[in-house]
């Protein structure tokens, strides 16, 4: 792949690239920051990539993995990661009814691996790789957080519909 | 309403929504992709940490230099012994970089700092290798004037490293009388790459007297018997390192006093001693950030890895079930049998090439299992915020000869108080068969 084509898918996977980074660091600038990052790595790095279909989840581990190093600066920095007051958003479109709003109310570490398997249709291995987790701690939170979603998915329905909740939500 | 067919469901229903980016976040990205020093194939962070790049170099041009001029460093297991002059900062050892994708072994940069009568070093460990490892490091300082010194804090004594993480790690050394204005600072480090099975839990060690003393020492023996490796750890975050401590059953302990859970494991060859290399090393600043003589961050791992670990076998308890991986790459059908002899009411999970494979009929006749595919495995018991402890087990019961390709499988998550038998909540688990 020619800088010029990868300049375009790129800029194609700008806003699922954000949205993995506005997940796992729940920072606007943060964000930012780790997905331009992750941008001039896959430049530099675009000799290693073997298959071009596989950009995007290349591109998606590269943005995990400066998310973790810009974490992980701060954690010794010690900066509040606590968004700026007035914190301009990642996403000007009304995302009150996605799943990435429902993420932001879960324990990040639940909502990382949510993040990646809906979203970004990663396996499990996948993910662990990513994240640096454990197969089977993966799985864990996988399951944990599908039964998480279910109850916040009836819940949005029986305020949908205004009747009471049945036994499964209706997607 | 199952897991997969919810999962089709959200999925589907991702595939609608959308994600107007912010113009102000898109300029930005724009900008990057512009930037004409990226273009050059430099690299150019777009984090504002980097901007300090020149004060680095600095800083470690000059700690080069004052390791040129100073004794020659004394070799020892990826150690070194550095004059340090009050109180300034000291250069580091680390495993070489190479261009490869994965590195060889953990890289670890020790830093020093020294000023007043406190010497504290800093090792700051990456495992960028496709296979865990536990390492060690250890300090030194020595000096002809030094009354005495203590060791205020010793260094965590083993770190458990996936692949992947990473962690800090601190030691302090405080001067007893006046500290001298030059002081030796000696560091060295031994990494150990796993190699073998392993049982890991993260709910602790039980003492004699506590509930639960006996299951656990049977598992510890069963999985002790199968040759795996015992490992007791806190918790920690994810993506991050951390302390671990090797177990061996206390029967064992007691047919061999004396001997340490490290040396059994290095003599049955489940953790090898493969030390990483000297390098360049690297400094750290007044901040204590580290910094690499070249500025950039550490390789990145790309594409698909076909074989994770090397590891033959893990189990994890402190997960909802006893969890077994076994890698079909490395000797799966005697890693497999091995498992199945020492943890035989286990549900298994067996990885093809990186992929999840249940134990389909024809895989169980070919590995000569005959029992039932998932029987009852073993119940992992835990304390929720309000002190109560519950259960978790997960059961299912598919008779091998009725498991085909492409077969939905349902097990059972269940969840239950401590010592009684009913079910408080159940969680259908599903898995297809490749």
């Amino acid at each position: 792949m020619d800088k010029e084509n990868l300049d375009m898918r790129i800029w194609e996977l700008r806003a699922p690239l954000l949205r993995v980074a506005g997940g796992i660091l729940r920072h606007t600038q943060n964000a930012e920051d780790a997905v331009s990052a992750a941008i001039v790595t896959a430049y530099q790095k675009l000799d290693t990539l073997r298959n071009e279909e596989s950009l995007r989840p290349w591109l998606t581990r590269i943005t995990v993995r400066c998310c973790y190093d810009l974490l992980k600066k701060s954690r010794r920095e010690q900066p509040s990661m606590e968004p700026a007051e007035a914190e301009a958003p990642l996403f000007v479109s009304d995302i009150r009814d996605t799943l990435y709003s429902a993420l932001e109310s879960m324990p990040t570490g639940m909502a990382r691996v949510l993040l990646l398997y809906y979203y970004e249709g990663f396996s499990t291995v996948e993910i662990a790789d990513a994240l640096g987790m454990s197969r089977p701690a993966v799985s864990t939170r996988l399951m944990r957080g599908r039964k998480k979603l279910k109850e916040l998915l009836l819940e949005e329905q029986m305020r949908a519909e205004g009747v009471e909740a049945h036994e499964q939500p209706n997607l | 309403m199952n897991n997969r067919t919810f999962d089709e469901a959200l999925r589907r229903r991702l595939e609608k929504e959308e994600f107007e980016v912010n113009p102000a976040v898109e300029e930005k990205i724009r900008q990057t992709m512009r930037s004409p020093v990226m273009r050059r194939g430099t690299r150019r962070v777009a984090r504002r940490s980097l901007r300090l790049a020149p004060v680095f170099a600095a800083l470690m041009v000059t700690a080069a230099v004052a390791l040129t001029l100073a004794q020659p460093p004394k070799d020892a297991t990826n150690g070194q012994t550095s004059p340090v002059d009050q109180p300034v900062i000291v250069a580091t050892t680390g495993v070489e970089n190479t261009n490869a994708a994965f590195d060889s072994a953990p890289r670890v940069h020790i830093g020093v700092r020294y000023a007043g009568s406190k010497a504290e070093f800093t090792a700051e460990i990456v495992n960028n290798t496709q296979s865990t490892w536990v390492l060690q490091w250890r300090t030194s300082v020595e000096h002809h004037e030094l009354n005495g010194w203590t060791q205020a804090r010793e260094p965590e004594q083993l770190l458990w490293l996936e692949p992947g993480s990473s962690c800090t790690d601190k030691a302090v050394w405080l001067a007893f009388e006046s500290a001298p204005q030059t002081l030796a600072c000696g560091w060295q480090y031994t990494g150990y790459r796993v190699d073998g099975g392993m049982l890991f839990w993260i709910d602790g060690y039980r003492q004699l007297g506590e509930e639960g003393y006996a299951e656990q020492q049977m598992l510890l023996e069963e999985a002790f018997d199968a040759e795996s490796l015992l490992i007791s750890a806190g918790e920690w975050e994810n993506g991050e390192a951390g302390a671990v401590e090797l177990v061996l059953p206390e029967r064992y302990q007691r047919q061999h006093p004396g001997e340490t859970a490290l040396q059994y494991y290095r003599g049955m060859g489940a953790l090898n001693e493969d030390s990483a290399k000297e390098c360049n090393g690297s400094g750290f600043d007044d901040y204590e950030r580290a910094v690499r003589p070249d500025m950039e961050s550490e390789p990145l791992a790309e594409g698909k890895a076909e074989c994770y670990t090397p590891r033959l076998m893990t189990a994890e308890i402190g997960s909802d079930y006893l969890y077994f991986v076994i890698d079909s790459v490395f000797e799966s059908e005697a890693a497999f049998r091995k498992a199945k002899e020492g943890y035989p009411r286990a549900f298994y999970t067996v990885y093809v090439n990186g992929k999840q494979d249940m134990l389909s009929a024809e895989k169980a006749e070919k590995l000569g299992v005959t029992v039932q595919m998932a029987a009852d495995a073993s119940g992992y018991e835990w304390q929720d915020g309000s002190g109560a402890w519950h259960v978790t087990r997960c059961v299912a019961s598919y008779p091998v000869e009725e498991i085909h390709r492409g077969d939905m499988i349902t097990l059972k998550a269940v969840y239950g108080e401590v010592g009684q038998t009913k079910a408080v909540e159940e969680e259908p688990v599903t898995y297809i068969v490749p």
